[in-house]
């Protein structure tokens, strides 16, 4: 094994973490573009011959693929559909019929054909819109590797090659490499390209092995047997860490270690405080492959259903029965927990191609969300029926974003009454009584809080918009961005506001924004004294920990002491120094707080 | 037909229906706003880049054209056979 040169520094690349976990090893390089091949014209007689050779090579390929089927590990066996796909491409007309024709057309070996019908396929991908399917280009890459390999009688490392346990390094991994990683043996994969949403990237994380993507040029930067440090969560991976660093990481690493036996062990239990505080904690999703995460994660119910990408996936607007169809599943596979449907929410910084919105000024203050469904009754209809629909298939309810006051809450219930009577005049099945929400994200719809909480059945607070409109910031305008500050203490008196008027009315409060699924906040919400708690699936242990490690009463005080606070810097100092006093065993949530502080001296001393 | 599972006519679904179509002695097209591809090609399906909501006619010629037709459309109604 190679070592690095004595005084070698240590380099710290960045990447997309795709499959979370800390580790420490070897790195082993997986060649995968180092194929050559000679291109060369041939003789007529040489045709039937060449196409022999890669008729061949098809059918050894197609031989390997099935071989990779057959022994697929039970956990990996949903996955074969993709090396199923794969074996249909070998024998596919634009690849095959393709690549025999040019070898007879334009007299060219069998190596040069298969690289012309490639270039054909690649660029037919390059057209499409929709990124998934895009992505399926990386099969046809991978085939055709396999191919070319084959047809050249080169070899490329193999993966059975790696005897110790060793960080794989590669410019791209296929579908089918990650089917043969084992476990025991792989620490984790490193590649140049890739997405969240790639293959390796879904597979990485069923297998549970730690994993970071485009990182751009992991085999150049990397040296073969250097040691790395790998953290698929952040996506940094450290190479040729010194003694500091290592020890630095190991002690995460044993941390994140034990943290996730007790998240596994814990995650079902309830999210109740020590001296009994029950609070609901669920999950905001976006895409129905988040499910089975919400229920592993120990969420009792979905907070937040966001329905944009329905509407983003496709060219025309989704019919009702498509939309029915997706509630519906949802709503089957969380029963007996209730799913929280928010309706539609575009406009401002989300745009769906399908809806024709005017350009805007201002759009983050523009006409989006009820506001737009309120202005297109037949899209808010269709959504409103396919809704009520699926409330029958599970714990069904609605929530509508951005309300800033009564007359549009009215207006909305209107809509849904119309809605329900047209059902029933047609005998369609739906749940009458099914519990109607709104957002509170407007600064008005806090201070209206109590008028508003006597036509609706809870509220949900959105923090990320909340905070925006609070505070005259549009997030997406670099030059403000900045000025996000969830813990400013007219942020905290809104969210206070609006619970007590929720509690008044005799209603729940949930809050569904970023700020929910924040460790570090979480004894200040437990003080304001919010219902639920609704947050991205993979931040729900760390949050019911920090709720079980909680006492209601001091959490309450510390709230009254942050809402007489006078800035957000205040704010943070008493809140970094309840946490070190209350939860003396996880430094860091107050680090985080810290390093805020920090950032925050920076930028005063130089601006 | 629409298309109705979640991540459109990827890698899985497209193959199925290759594969399905190829079962069929008549040739098979998938037409998408007037553009036809051979639905016995997995590639060509895939380029035709369908996503989730997208309109598709099924056009089949040949002995068992009728048999075809009924039986890929059933395919495509129930979203592949997929759950997610």
């Amino acid at each position: 094994m190679a070592h690095p040169p004595e005084n070698h520094r240590p380099t710290v690349l960045k990447g997309i973490g795709v499959s979370p976990g800390i580790v420490l090893g070897p790195v082993f390089h997986l060649n995968r573009d180092r194929l050559r091949y000679p291109r060369r014209r041939i003789e007529p007689a040489e045709v039937a011959p060449e196409q022999a050779r890669f008729e061949d090579a098809v059918a050894r390929a197609a031989a390997n693929i099935e071989d990779l089927i057959q022994d697929l590990p039970e956990e990996l066996r949903e996955h074969s559909g993709i090396l199923e796909s794969q074996r249909l491409m070998l024998k596919d007309r634009m690849l095959y019929d393709r690549t025999l024709r040019i070898i007879e057309e334009e007299g060219v070996n069998a190596e040069w054909a298969l690289e012309k019908a490639l270039a054909h396929v690649r660029g037919l991908f390059r057209q499409i819109r929709d990124p998934y399917i895009r992505d399926r280009v990386e099969d046809v890459e991978y085939v055709s590797r396999q191919l070319l390999r084959l047809l050249t009688g080169q070899r490329e490392t193999d993966i059975d090659e790696i005897d110790e346990p060793a960080i794989v390094v590669a410019h791209d991994l296929s579908p089918a490499d990650t089917t043969r990683m084992r476990p025991d043996r792989i620490l984790a994969f490193l590649t140049d390209v890739g997405s969240r949403t790639s293959h390796t990237a879904i597979m990485a994380r069923s297998l549970g092995i730690p994993a970071v993507v485009g990182l751009e040029n992991a085999t150049g930067a990397i040296a073969p047997g250097e040691q790395v440090i790998v953290d698929g969560m952040t996506g940094e991976v450290i190479v040729g860490p010194d003694e500091t660093m290592r020890r630095h990481f190991l002690e995460r690493r044993e941390k994140c270690i034990r943290q996730r036996l007790d998240f596994i062990h814990h995650s079902h239990l309830p999210a109740e405080t020590r001296d009994g505080y029950r609070v609901k904690i669920k999950a905001n999703i976006e895409l129905l492959d988040e499910i089975p995460t919400v229920i592993e994660y120990g969420a009792e119910g979905i907070g937040l259903f966001r329905t944009e990408f329905l509407y983003l996936a496709s060219r025309s607007l989704p019919s009702e029965d498509t939309l029915y169809r997706a509630y519906r599943e949802v709503a089957e596979r969380l029963a007996p927990y209730p799913v929280t449907i928010r309706t539609l929410d575009i406009g401002g910084d989300k745009f769906v191609s399908t809806v024709s919105l005017g350009d805007e000024i201002n759009p983050a203050l523009g006409l989006r969300a009820t506001r737009l469904c309120l202005k297109e009754p037949k899209l808010f209809r269709t959504q409103l029926r396919a809704i009520l629909r699926a409330s029958v298939h599970g714990d069904v309810r609605i929530l509508f974003p951005m309300i800033s006051g009564h007359m549009e809450i009215l207006a909305v219930k209107e809509h849904l009454e119309a809605t329900r009577e047209e059902l029933r005049r047609e005998g369609v099945p739906f749940r009458d009584d099914l519990p109607v929400g709104i957002m509170i994200e407007v600064p008005t719809a806090v201070t209206m809080a109590d008028v508003l909480a006597r036509e609706v059945d809870f509220f949900s607070i959105g923090t990320n918009d909340l905070i925006q409109y609070a505070l005259a910031i549009d997030r997406v305008n670099e030059h403000v961005a900045h000025l996000y500050e969830p813990l400013h203490p007219g942020v905290l008196r809104l969210i206070r506001q609006a619970t007590e008027a929720a509690h008044q009315a005799g209603i729940e409060v949930a809050m569904c924004g970023e700020m929910a699924g924040e460790a570090t906040y979480v004894p200040v919400l437990l003080g304001m004294g919010l219902d639920e708690l609704s947050m991205n699936a993979l931040a729900i242990p760390r949050v019911k920990r920090m709720i079980r490690l909680s006492d209601q009463e001091a959490c309450r005080r510390l709230a009254g002491d942050l809402l007489a606070a006078s800035t957000a810097r205040e704010v943070r100092e008493r809140l970094a120094d309840f946490l070190d006093q209350h939860y003396p065993g996880d430094f860091e949530a107050a680090t985080d707080l810290y390093t805020a502080l920090r950032a925050e001296d920076t930028a005063a001393s130089t601006a | 037909m629409t298309i109705s599972n979640r991540l459109g006519l990827h890698a899985r679904p497209a193959a199925r229906f290759a594969r399905m179509a190829s079962g069929f002695r008549s040739r098979v097209w998938l037409v998408r706003d007037g553009e036809a591809v051979d639905g016995k090609s997995i590639l060509e399906v895939l380029t035709l880049a369908c996503p989730k909501g997208t309109r598709l006619i099924i056009r089949a010629s040949g002995p068992d054209a009728q048999l075809a037709v009924d039986t890929l459309c059933q395919l495509v109604t129930d979203s592949f056979g997929e759950l997610d």
